[in-house]
């Protein structure tokens, strides 16, 4: 690539305001810092909450998030959105807590040769009892576990896509980019996420019309 | 929906991510068959469901507890031990698949060449041997009679004896 155009590369992304408060901080300006933590620490927790399930650990791992962004400060090149960035950074600490999650998983199985793995009690109920009537209403609670039940059954890698896509409002590139994936593999990754959550939902979508407006 | 392709376009449509012309085929799509209506119609409500989810707020005082974090652990910038794979993005300059290839090609070339140097040390070694063999020839060729006679300091007494030279005296009685 040439000078001129990495020039202009650069450009477009110091239009990202949160690009200028990382460019500060690379200046050492530590209140600019204090700012991208108050402006990202609730969606980085809450992304690492729905692909962890664990909401102590999404804080230890959003923390960690913000230190290698300050730890990288003075190499940092705005070559992409912060939150591309950030999310990048997040997907990573993600996937590394997960294997290492099921590698202990994988080891006390072996010890304790228990068999498998089924789902939690209180889960097994929900479902025994949502199959059982399935034209029923669902008030907001029940079908709020439905929905977090549904989004656990996707793969990780969907989870995040689907996550990124949903609540960050993040565009297939940005996804690609920040996950490591080529674009259509981002494409067809959220393809199926959406189907397996449609095939799931699929039962309860009578009657729901209104859940949305009920919680709001 | 019939294929994978129109599936991916479908949600992508959804997106806003189709380009304009495959956008105007999926729109043509939902005018002329009920069944796609009712695909993109249960695949945007699913989707919408996931507002339900409960949000997640960090805890109090976790922005504070980062700031310390960062001035107590945070100030040394990695620049030697940073991973990799924490870098920015950067736009990529060559085709995804072509650094792929590359890679692969590269550790091909790698393979082939700790193979020729392996082959080569394993057949230097190998050779060693087989020069000692070959300065051992001649006794190796007549090893079935030295083993007949069965003691070296025999065949020294009777060289020295002189009996294959005509130097041997019979012993009288």
């Amino acid at each position: 690539m040439s000078s001129a155009t990495h020039q202009i590369d650069q450009n477009v992304w110091l239009r990202d305001p949160d690009v200028q408060r990382m460019l500060r901080v690379r200046d050492g300006d530590e209140a600019a810092f204090g700012e991208l933590v108050d402006a990202y620490q609730d969606r980085l927790i809450g992304i690492f909450t729905h692909v962890l399930r664990d909401s102590s650990a999404a804080e230890d791992l959003a923390q960690e998030a913000f230190l290698r962004v300050y730890r990288a400060r003075r190499r940092y090149q705005p070559t992409a959105k912060f939150a591309t960035w950030l999310f990048r950074i997040a997907n990573n600490l993600a996937t590394n807590r997960l294997r290492s999650v099921s590698r202990r998983k994988e080891v006390s199985l072996k010890a304790t040769d228990s068999g498998s793995l089924g789902p939690r009690p209180e889960e097994q109920l929900a479902k025994e009892k949502s199959a059982l009537m399935p034209s029923r209403q669902f008030d907001a609670q029940e079908m709020r576990e439905i929905v977090r039940q549904s989004l656990e059954t996707l793969n990780d890698r969907q989870r995040m896509a689907l996550l990124l896509n949903k609540f960050e409002h993040m565009s297939y590139s940005d996804i690609a980019a920040s996950m490591d994936l080529s674009v259509q593999a981002i494409k067809s990754l959220l393809t199926r996420a959406r189907e397996n959550l449609r095939t799931q939902l699929e039962p309860y979508l009578t009657g729901t019309s209104d859940q949305k407006s009920k919680k709001k | 929906m019939s294929t994978d392709q129109s599936k991916e376009d479908l949600v992508a449509y959804l997106d806003g991510e189709l380009p304009e012309e495959a956008a105007s085929q999926v729109e043509k799509s939902l005018v002329e068959d009920a069944t796609v209506r009712r695909d993109v119609e249960q695949l945007a409500r699913t989707y919408d469901l996931l507002d339900l989810l409960p949000t997640s707020r960090a805890s109090d005082g976790f922005a504070e507890k980062t700031l310390t974090a960062i001035r107590t652990h945070g100030g040394t910038p990695v620049s030697e031990s940073a991973d990799e794979s924490d870098s920015v993005p950067q736009p990529s300059k060559l085709p995804r698949l072509a650094i792929q290839w590359s890679i692969r090609a590269a550790a091909l070339l790698g393979l082939m060449f700790a193979a020729t140097v392996g082959f080569n040390g394993s057949f230097r070694q190998n050779s060693e041997p087989i020069d000692e063999l070959l300065s051992e020839l001649p006794l190796i060729q007549r090893l079935d009679e030295y083993q007949e006679i069965g003691d070296v300091q025999f065949l020294k007494s009777l060289s020295e004896s002189g009996l294959f030279d005509g130097r041997y005296e019979a012993p009288q009685d």
